[in-house]
């Protein structure tokens, strides 16, 4: 039981772990999601992994659900800043460039983020999206329109900016 | 994936995938994961024998438990037919293996399941520790996980009591004494208990008293989100604990035995001003080993820092939320380094020796978006804390606690050396901290009958500051001093001249 843990962990975790600090730079926050989320699994009992069709959609499902819980809670309880950690041994340039895009995904609503990621990073479909978040299909593509045209304005934008500066 | 997305849509989501895939956040190990220790944690903690010893000994003991609260109803209800007791039954306490001969009552034949619960027990002068005992559970609602800690106080012995902790939980008669109600609302929980004979009315003494509402205090307000307790008797009506009333709320820190709280102002120390990772740091911590009760962070600075010289560091004691970090505690001690980088690797250290619950390391941002270090010290309740910078080599100190009647009423003297109580030679030496102006501070030792046998001052490391400075002297007495003597150490008020944060150290001379 606890080899086959050990690989779900060690196949899922670092992706999940990614995604959840782009979705909110929060190292600390993302790290608590995604261990809880390994923790809820193990609680579902031992016939988990046979139920669930995709683990890995399911621990992003819950590790998104309980960082964009805990964010608010943190809102509300904390004054602390959050521990963004830039993107290190890559090209300065290239590394910008890179975290603009996941800084401008942090500006998306929570919802949003959580799509989006699941989309392109996790390569959910349509389907599979509406079924783990509790949305109709029309309304995944409707949001993943909507976060896209945002995602391209506010990452232009600060392409721009930052090409005014230099 | 594709035909449902126009295509520049989709050249934009691949990017920002390939931009989250490129990042390379710190990751926990499996062996260090939550998971991992869940996995782990029946055998890691309790052997498995001794665990199902423990848990045939507490179910026997809950049975003998509720068969004698039924006995005792019955008797109360003048209703006849109640079933003999052994005389031992009434004391009967968990043992680590069950008697052969005995049997549980009728009715009682599926084992109530039994988990491990943190509680606190007391300790005579300081503050309550927290232990793991074995309870009834797993329970599934905040006021059922309340009662069951609780009710797991009463039974529990050593060694589930720490060493240097104590029990002083009436114990004559388990049945005197039950959890009748619990109710949560908002960040309080109201505990009932159902007192037969007098039941909190017991004779103990002043430790005792304060030392049983410690351990009712701190293991009601155990459970994440909960930060006060009422105690009622008998459906809801005031009660007192020797004396000492106790119906009002009543968080850890209302019984901690310290003056004041932890400041929860945010500190910044302005120290140099450092380029970005210009230096390194590497921690270490230690818990009662400086000091009765006290938990001691210390972060060493190397590399890029001239002679008494140390980075700008803020500290800030804000409140945790426990129902999403538990493992953190009460509280958490902030503390952030600017322009520093660690040479550990980022993560969450468990501690878990009262008050210091875990570490964490973690890479943060400073101002101006300079690259910062932040650590979290999770812990228990919000005692009072102390920032010292120490030279050669240059080190940031932490202390968060020590014994309540060594810290001064406002924190402005501490002495961590003799303990209080202690057996000192005619020559010792006394250490500690104090914020200061111009560092001084005054020492005297005082005979039995108050006459002064010895006195001096000095100067801490640093002065007129918003750190603490150390300081340590050795105090010589006249010869041939035996007995009680009295250490007192203080500060002269550049006011009126007055002694101001004095601290009294009883000792004794041999």
């Amino acid at each position: 039981m606890s080899t086959e843990w050990r690989e779900l962990y060690d196949r899922e975790y670092p992706r999940l772990l990614r995604a959840l600090v782009a979705c909110g730079g929060d190292l600390d926050a993302a790290e608590d999601a995604a261990q809880e989320a390994f923790v809820r699994a193990h609680r579902e009992g031992p016939e988990w992994s046979t139920r669930v069709a995709r683990p890995g959609a399911w621990l992003l499902v819950v590790a998104t659900r309980e960082l964009f819980r805990d964010r608010r809670t943190r809102r509300r309880t904390e004054r602390w800043p959050d521990l963004d950690r830039p993107a290190p041994g890559s090209a300065y340039d290239a590394a910008i460039d890179r975290a603009d895009l996941t800084t401008a995904l942090r500006q998306l609503a929570p919802r949003q983020r959580a799509v989006v990621v699941a989309r392109f990073y996790y390569g959910l479909s349509y389907n599979e999206i509406a079924s783990a978040f509790a949305m109709t299909s029309g309304t995944v593509g409707a949001t993943l329109h909507q976060a896209l045209a945002k995602l391209r304005q506010i990452h232009v934008a600060g392409k721009l900016a930052r090409g005014a500066m230099q | 994936m594709s035909n449902d997305i126009p295509n520049e849509d989709r050249v934009l989501g691949e990017a920002l995938a390939r931009s989250i895939e490129a990042q390379s956040p710190p990751q926990t190990p499996f062996a260090r994961s939550r998971i991992a220790m869940r996995l782990e944690r029946p055998q890691r903690r309790f052997p498995f024998a001794a665990m199902l010893g423990a848990a045939a000994a507490i179910v026997l003991a809950l049975a003998l438990g509720s068969w004698l609260l039924e006995l005792r109803a019955d008797r109360d209800r003048s209703i006849a037919t109640a079933p003999t007791a052994s005389p031992d039954a009434a004391t009967a306490v968990p043992s680590p293996v069950p008697s052969p001969s005995a049997t549980a009552p009728a009715g009682a034949s599926t084992p109530a399941p039994v988990t491990s619960l943190r509680v606190f027990f007391p300790r005579a002068g300081l503050p309550p520790v927290s232990a793991i005992v074995m309870g009834a559970g797993p329970q599934a609602s905040a006021e059922d996980r309340i009662r069951s800690r609780l009710e797991a106080l009463n039974p529990a012995r050593t060694p589930a009591v720490p060493p240097g902790a104590f029990n002083p939980f009436p114990l004559s008669d388990p049945a005197q004494l039950r959890v009748a109600s619990v109710v949560v609302s908002g960040d309080t929980a109201s505990v009932d208990f159902a007192l037969f004979d007098g039941g909190w009315r017991w004779s103990g003494d002043e430790p005792q008293v304060r030392g049983l509402i410690q351990e009712l205090v701190y293991t009601a307000t155990e459970e994440p989100g909960i930060r006060r307790v009422t105690i009622t008797e008998n459906g809801g009506k005031p009660t007192s604990i020797g004396g000492v009333a106790v119906a009002s709320p009543l968080s850890r820190e209302d019984v901690f035995g310290y003056a004041h709280p932890g400041d929860t102002r945010p500190y910044s120390g302005s120290g140099a001003p450092m380029p970005p990772l210009s230096v390194a740091l590497s921690t270490t911590y230690s818990v009662d080993q400086f000091a009765p009760a006290l938990a001691r962070f210390v972060i060493r600075v190397d590399g890029g820092i001239a002679a008494r010289q140390f980075p700008d560091f803020g500290v800030d004691l804000a409140p945790n939320d426990d129902t999403a970090r538990p493992e953190y505690g009460k509280y958490v001690l902030q503390l952030k380094i600017a322009g520093a980088r660690d040479t550990t690797t980022p993560g969450t250290t468990l501690v878990d020796r009262s008050p210091l619950r875990s570490i964490l390391t973690s890479e943060g941002r400073g101002q101006l978006g300079t690259t910062a270090f932040v650590y979290w010290l999770g812990l228990d309740d919000q005692r009072p804390w102390r920032a010292t910078v120490l030279f050669d080599p240059a080190r940031i100190v932490i202390d968060i606690g020590g014994a309540p009647s060594a810290v001064s009423d406002d924190g402005n003297t501490v002495v961590y050396a003799p303990a209080p109580g202690a057996t000192v030679a005619t020559s010792f030496d006394i250490g500690g901290v104090v914020r200061a102006f111009e560092a001084g501070y005054v020492w005297r030792v005082r005979d039995g009958s108050g006459a002064t046998i010895a006195n001096g001052h000095g100067t801490a490391n640093i002065g007129t500051a918003a750190v603490w400075g150390a300081y340590d002297a050795k105090v010589t007495l006249p010869a041939g001093t035996i007995g009680r003597v009295t250490l007192e150490v203080f500060q002269v008020s550049a006011k009126d001249g007055s002694e101001v944060s004095k601290v009294t150290v009883p000792l004794t001379a041999r």
